[in-house]
């Protein structure tokens, strides 16, 4: 046993130890049979590796249907050691788990499945998000018209939008408690809303120029902006819906997106 | 330009009167929503709920070839999912 060093970097060489299985430094400080302590260890590393694989297995329990026990477990605890939890919160853990599938080269064969949990991450952290009480209607209906098409609107925060190449709500829905997994369409590109109402998850599927909006809206463009050009379309159908859903927090006039 | 500023008028009327919403355009369903929210917040202790057997297991899990092949809901999709335009 060499001189013990400060407790930040035991710590360090602990957590290199547990998380990239580099057990050798550490080892070096540790009490008693170097064998003993190795197993031990292994304890905190499949531990943990169990911990972060239970909690995507909680964000992501269509992806885990989907491909079965072996694989999810398997490419969680791969994604675990690329990409350990950045925050204590086991909740957080899993964000650029859609993009690691992407790039798995087991997952290969399935190219809608990051699509698909990139939906599940949506609901997950719309779930999650804060709370916010819709704007002023009072105020907003005493703007003018000159100053309507310059009004930019601040979306409620447990609203997401995942727009796929693939039918990825209808593999969702499929995929729900008791449902077989087959699901009722094959074909569509799915632009799918997410948020939260009463506690909630909500859905819609939306149109793609609908899509375009909301995506415009949130990105704090102006409601004229947002439009978009060329044929006028029923926009004002999407803007109430979003109105009656309580999905628009703030509004600004001008220049500036609402804080 | 005019035409737009008249949509956008009648576009905001709309959202102030707020008597629209996806309830009955998109969630007419309402066993679709099953019990979503509930099913997470009895998730939400993962933390400790899966302080499991499996992490307790003698050896680390050597990577299997089996781990690698999907087994899951996804052999219902078969081939049948075809690839989007332009991919």
């Amino acid at each position: 046993m060499s001189a013990a060093p400060a407790l930040a970097s035991l710590q360090a060489l602990f957590a290199r130890a547990v998380v990239a299985g580099e057990d050798e430094a550490v080892l070096a400080h540790l009490a008693g049979d170097p064998e003993t302590a190795r197993r031990r260890l292994g304890l905190y590393r499949r531990a943990i590796l169990a911990n972060q694989a239970g909690a995507l297995r909680a964000a992501f329990p269509v992806v885990a249907r989907l491909v079965g026990e072996g694989f999810f477990d398997e490419a969680a605890r791969r994604y675990g050691e690329a990409s350990p939890p950045a925050r204590a919160d086991l909740n957080r853990h899993g964000e650029s788990f859609p993009a690691f599938l992407s790039g798995y080269p087991h997952a290969a064969s399935m190219p809608w499945l990051a699509d698909v949990a990139r939906l599940e991450w949506a609901a997950h952290e719309s779930l999650m998000a804060a709370d916010e009480a819709p704007l002023d209607f009072d105020a907003l209906a005493r703007v003018e018209a000159a100053g309507q098409p310059c009004l930019r609107f601040r979306l409620h925060p447990s609203l997401r939008l995942v727009r796929s190449a693939w039918p990825v709500l209808a593999i969702w829905e499929a995929n729900q408690p008791g449902r077989d997994g087959t699901p009722d369409r094959e074909e569509g590109a799915d632009d799918v809303l997410a948020w939260r109402e009463a506690g909630r998850l909500r859905y819609a599927l939306l149109a793609p120029r609908e899509a375009a909006f909301v995506e415009a809206l949130a990105r704090g463009e102006t409601l004229a902006e947002a439009a978009g050009e060329g044929e006028p379309w029923d926009f004002g159908t999407m803007l109430g819906r979003l109105a009656g859903a309580g999905l628009l927090c703030a509004f600004s006039r001008g220049a500036a997106a609402p804080p | 330009m005019n035409s737009k500023r008249l949509l956008i008028g009648s576009a905001l009327a709309g959202a102030i009167a707020a008597g629209l919403g996806f309830a009955q355009a998109a969630l007419a369903d309402d066993a679709k929503e099953k019990c979503y929210g509930i099913a997470k917040a009895g998730q939400n202790d993962c933390g400790t709920a899966t302080h499991s057997c499996a992490g307790l297991a003698k050896k680390d899990n050597a990577p299997d070839e089996w781990k690698y092949v999907a087994k899951g809901t996804c052999t219902k999709l078969g081939g049948k999912l075809k690839p989007p335009a332009g991919k």
